[in-house]
């Protein structure tokens, strides 16, 4: 913790702005993470007060905030030297590493004693395991360990559709796993493609990021394999009952561009063109799952209308 | 640590203080709020119908 102590403790720090501290949370994360809870919430059998739930996705989308802040508090030694991270606000100085803890801290206790107390303990702790999970598993103990960091530690960013699902079930059933899966099966091409490009970022400041322990070739290897199971997987809520014809119909259409694009990823090898290629990747892969969980959520909400 | 900082004066940490204690305020009140709301959706019914 040294590193974060020089640099947030220091006596030079700028005045703090409310958009420093909404930094810390990551907001474009935590719009994925309400847009994938509130999609099993309103997937999953049973029915939850409108007041219940938009207390639910409140407490979830601040228990994901509150693992970005004490990610970037743990992480902002390495923030600093990286292009892509130095300007957060920890590396630039506008908060320190006291705050962000304590707010981390703040946030992380608060959203899980109001989900749990709220709605009930199944999401509450599953909320607790998360945070837990990506503060101490991904971020103190894989990402500067292995190369498996994001494999491993992309089952934190997996949970938010099976805490949704318990907030409405009380349980976790089949379907909330396979939404699960499907999280955690596309966090890898996803995370593979950016390090592709950001190679040399992770290289200077040590994180093993596949491409840095296996090399490039290997990365695309490892990206095409996660995609080609990662379809299929897509696919399968249609075939458990959890989504309808819509559904299906975008999954296949957006899997098979997510598959063209990784061959292209894996063929393209050479100069500024395997670059541009990865960058596609990674920026399709977000569109891929908001498109996803987004047609969820509209079909079982028409679902749900015309019952 | 791009960028020059400079080095927060009285009036700058009582003013981050202030806003500090602000925000926990928010915070508590929000919290109050919704565990209200809560325990009126949930219990409101039963609540209702029992004799004080």
């Amino acid at each position: 913790m040294s590193v974060q102590s020089e640099i947030g403790q220091a006596d030079v720090v700028m005045e703090p702005s409310i958009g420093d501290f909404i930094q810390l949370m990551k907001p474009r994360v935590m719009t994925l993470v309400i847009l994938t809870a509130l999609a099993a919430m309103i997937a999953a059998p049973g029915s939850l007060h409108p007041v219940i739930g938009l207390i639910a996705i409140s407490a979830i989308a601040i228990g994901a905030g509150a693992s970005g802040v004490l990610n970037m508090w743990y992480d902002a030694d390495i923030d600093a030297r990286m292009a892509r991270t130095a300007a957060r606000p920890l590396p630039r100085g506008r908060v320190t590493a006291d705050e962000a803890l304590s707010f981390g801290t703040v946030l992380s206790v608060g959203s899980v004693v109001t989900l749990g107390v709220t709605v009930n303990w199944v999401a509450g702790a599953l909320l607790a395991f998360t945070i837990a999970f990506y503060l101490f598993v991904y971020t103190m103990w894989l990402k500067r360990r292995t190369p498996h960091n994001i494999v491993i530690g992309g089952a934190a960013g997996a949970f938010p559709p099976m805490i949704g699902w318990a907030c409405v079930t009380g349980d976790i059933g089949i379907e909330s796993i396979i939404l699960f899966l499907i999280i955690f099966m596309w966090t890898p091409p996803h995370f593979w493609a950016l390090a592709l490009y950001r190679c040399r970022d992770y290289e200077r400041v040590g994180v093993p990021m596949l491409p840095v322990v296996a090399g490039l070739p290997e990365t695309r290897r490892q990206i095409l394999i996660y995609s080609v199971l990662l379809v299929p997987l897509a696919i399968t809520p249609y075939f458990i009952g959890l989504a309808g014809l819509t559904y299906l119909a975008f999954s296949v259409v957006l899997g098979a561009v997510f598959l063209w694009l990784a061959v292209k990823v894996y063929r393209t090898t050479e100069g500024r063109a395997a670059d541009a290629v990865a960058k596609q990747l990674f920026w399709f892969s977000i569109l891929y799952l908001y498109m996803l969980f987004a047609v969820l959520l509209v079909e079982a909400s028409v679902v749900r209308l015309m019952a | 640590m791009s960028e020059p900082v400079k080095k927060m004066d009285d009036a700058a940490a009582q003013r981050v203080a202030r806003r500090r204690s602000i925000a926990i305020a928010v915070t508590l009140a929000v919290m109050v709020v919704a565990f209200y709301a809560a325990t009126l959706v949930r219990f409101g019914a039963a609540l209702s119908g029992k004799a004080l």
